[in-house]
């Protein structure tokens, strides 16, 4: 969401502070995973919604976690390329369509972080696959007709 | 089975596994879809493998900082509807700090003045699109590409989209019951969103729609709420007075308080806030008249329109009139749904769509009906057919725009044109079909599935 590493470890520290802070009041009926998300979502919409004073920089390239030959050059577009689908999503989008990838969390746990119904977190996550998947169509091998 | 029947469920599934039995079968006898299915997942998977990894002193930082921070009190008290504005400040303060921090060194270690922001683009010079500039590059005024023709809607409303959805709810209720104490109440919240809004734009740094965002909060006060407190009578005009020039004076403070802490630019722009909640807030518990708000702007933002149309509905007292400037009023928000579908605003469309339901049902039909009722000689007949028709009129605006949205825009005019939609069949005895085709499966329903918005078989709520 940040698009900066080192802003992203800020928000999420502040986030666990503000978690660990709040936890005895944590209400019973909601879910603390729930809950963490939804704190580390208002940091980000606070600091969002800050003028920013620095340029946006890239995410850094993940290093390759596998030992073995070096990265294909078309693997290495093909990443850059969903990346770069990725930050064209709408943010209301990139935020449940991550929460559904990143973290696996049901629909209605998803619609909960983001205050929206169920029905609305399903419709952003199937907008965003389908935006991602025609916009690396090209890298994805077969076509459909 | 057919694929477009399918696409919805593949969409929304992370695996088989999620997908109903008639579908899963469908899969292997369908290379269309079996193909659909593996490209999705495949962007999923690429998509887990980007996260890039924490820093090592990450998780020590962290460590480190627990270990000095309390933990609050259980049990604390909720605070009261009129403290929440507090809650929510002290938090967004703790963003404002580091905003303040950062517009300090941006100024100190500036060389160049700050450009002024023009308020409007030269009609002829092209226009292109700022792409990754600095936040000095983005205050000279750019050139933007022509525009395509599209839909012919306004500009994005320059105000939030959610608080144009708060201010179309408070509408209806305006809309709704033609009491003035309970006119006055829908008023005083409209006023409270307005200031809530303002403060939260003020702390984030948002400045540039403060101006006029205090100016509307003023029409409010004066033409809304004022007006409809001199329409109360007896006894309780004194107690409802009371309390409204308490809440304004305790708005004021706190207003002033926030505004004290901020930088001195975004603290100016608070301050007309506060001296016209005190202003206001005395004169009502004094019984004074109040001055003359400023003149409504002749180019209004849709939500500037949203609020003089409401204030309007308010100031109507017979049944006629105030069907007919509610017809206005979901004539305005049918505009207002377009734009935000158009924006993909989908949610904010929905909500405004629910306030034009309202609108609809019981600012124009049940008002129509009071006429009706009361017009045993039929001297009313052919008004109350031509407000039937202008409401209609008004709101197939939105059938016409979905027949020519694009993609990105009909999810948020579809989902509108349902909420609105009993509203709409009660004022005109007809609602807005839906072409074949569109829409997920789960919606048409059978009459054997669950309702709307799960499909059958879905994971539910407990």
């Amino acid at each position: 969401m940040t698009r900066q590493e080192h802003l992203a470890e800020d928000l999420t520290q502040e986030a666990f502070l503000k978690a660990w802070a709040g936890l005895p009041k944590l209400a019973a009926e909601m879910t603390f995973r729930v809950w963490l998300f939804r704190i580390a979502r208002n940091e980000f919409l606070a600091f969002a919604r800050s003028p920013r004073t620095a340029i946006r920089e890239e995410l850094p390239d993940v290093p390759d976690q596998t030992p073995g030959p070096p990265q294909r050059l078309e693997e290495q577009e093909a990443r850059n390329a969903l990346r770069a689908a990725i930050e064209k999503l709408p943010e209301t989008y990139r935020d449940a369509y991550l929460l559904w990838t990143h973290e696996r969390l049901p629909y209605m746990e998803i619609a909960d972080i983001l205050d929206v119904t169920e029905e609305t977190a399903r419709w952003r996550v199937c907008e965003a696959r389908q935006r991602l998947a025609a916009a690396l169509r090209r890298f994805l091998g077969e076509q459909l007709r | 089975m057919i694929c477009t029947t399918a696409e919805p469920w593949l969409l929304a599934a992370r695996s088989p596994d999620e997908l109903p039995g008639e579908i899963r079968r469908h899969l292997p006898r369908c290379s269309h879809c079996a193909t659909l299915f593996a490209q999705l997942r495949r962007v999923d998977e690429a998509t887990t493998r980007l996260t890039p990894i924490a820093s090592n002193s990450a998780r020590s930082r962290l460590d480190a900082a627990l270990a000095h921070t309390p933990q609050e009190r259980p049990g604390a008290s909720q605070p009261h509807q009129k403290y929440r504005l507090s809650v929510r400040v002290v938090v967004a303060l703790a963003a404002a700090l580091l905003v303040a921090g950062g517009w300090v060194v941006g100024r100190v270690t500036s060389s160049r003045p700050v450009a002024q922001i023009p308020s409007e683009q030269p009609k002829d010079q092209p226009k292109l699109l700022p792409k990754e500039q600095s936040p000095r590059e983005q205050l000279r005024p750019v050139p933007l590409p022509p525009q395509v023709a599209q839909l012919p809607v306004a500009p994005l409303p320059a105000i939030a989209p959610g608080l144009v959805a708060k201010v179309a709810r408070q509408a209806v209720n305006v809309a709704t019951d033609p009491r003035p104490t309970s006119q006055l109440d829908a008023l005083d919240r409209l006023a409270g969103e307005i200031r809530t809004d303002a403060l939260e734009r003020a702390v984030a740094g948002d400045l540039e729609p403060l101006p006029r965002l205090a100016v509307l909060h003023e029409r409010i006060l004066k033409l809304g709420v004022n007006r409809q407190l001199s329409r109360i009578t007896g006894s309780s005009r004194q107690v409802v007075a009371t309390r409204v020039a308490d809440e304004l004076n305790q708005s004021a403070e706190e207003i002033a308080a926030v505004a004290s802490r901020l930088i001195p630019v975004a603290g100016e722009l608070l301050r007309p806030l506060v001296a016209s909640c005190r202003e206001i807030g005395t004169a009502i518990r004094e019984s004074q008249p109040l001055s003359v708000p400023a003149e409504w702007p002749t180019q209004a933002t849709p939500l500037e329109s949203l609020v003089a149309q409401t204030i309007r509905i308010g100031e109507a007292t017979d049944p006629l009139a105030r069907a007919d400037e509610s017809a206005v009023l979901a004539a305005n928000l049918a505009h207002v749904v377009t734009v935000l579908s158009v924006a993909g605003l989908t949610d904010d469309a929905y909500r405004v769509g629910e306030a034009m339901d309202g609108v609809l049902e019981h600012g124009v039909a049940d008002n129509l009906d009071r006429v009706t009722l009361a017009d045993t000689m039929g001297k009313f007949r052919k008004e109350v057919t031509e407000v039937r028709e202008r409401a209609g009129r008004a709101t197939d605006v939105l059938e016409r725009n979905l027949a020519k949205a694009p993609p990105a825009a009909r999810v948020g005019l579809e989902r509108a044109l349902e909420a609105a939609n009993p509203g709409r069949v009660k004022v005109t005895g007809k609602g807005w079909g839906k072409p074949a085709g569109t829409g997920p499966p789960w919606k048409k329903g059978d009459g054997e599935h669950p309702g709307k918005g799960m499909p059958p078989g879905w994971q539910k709520k407990p």
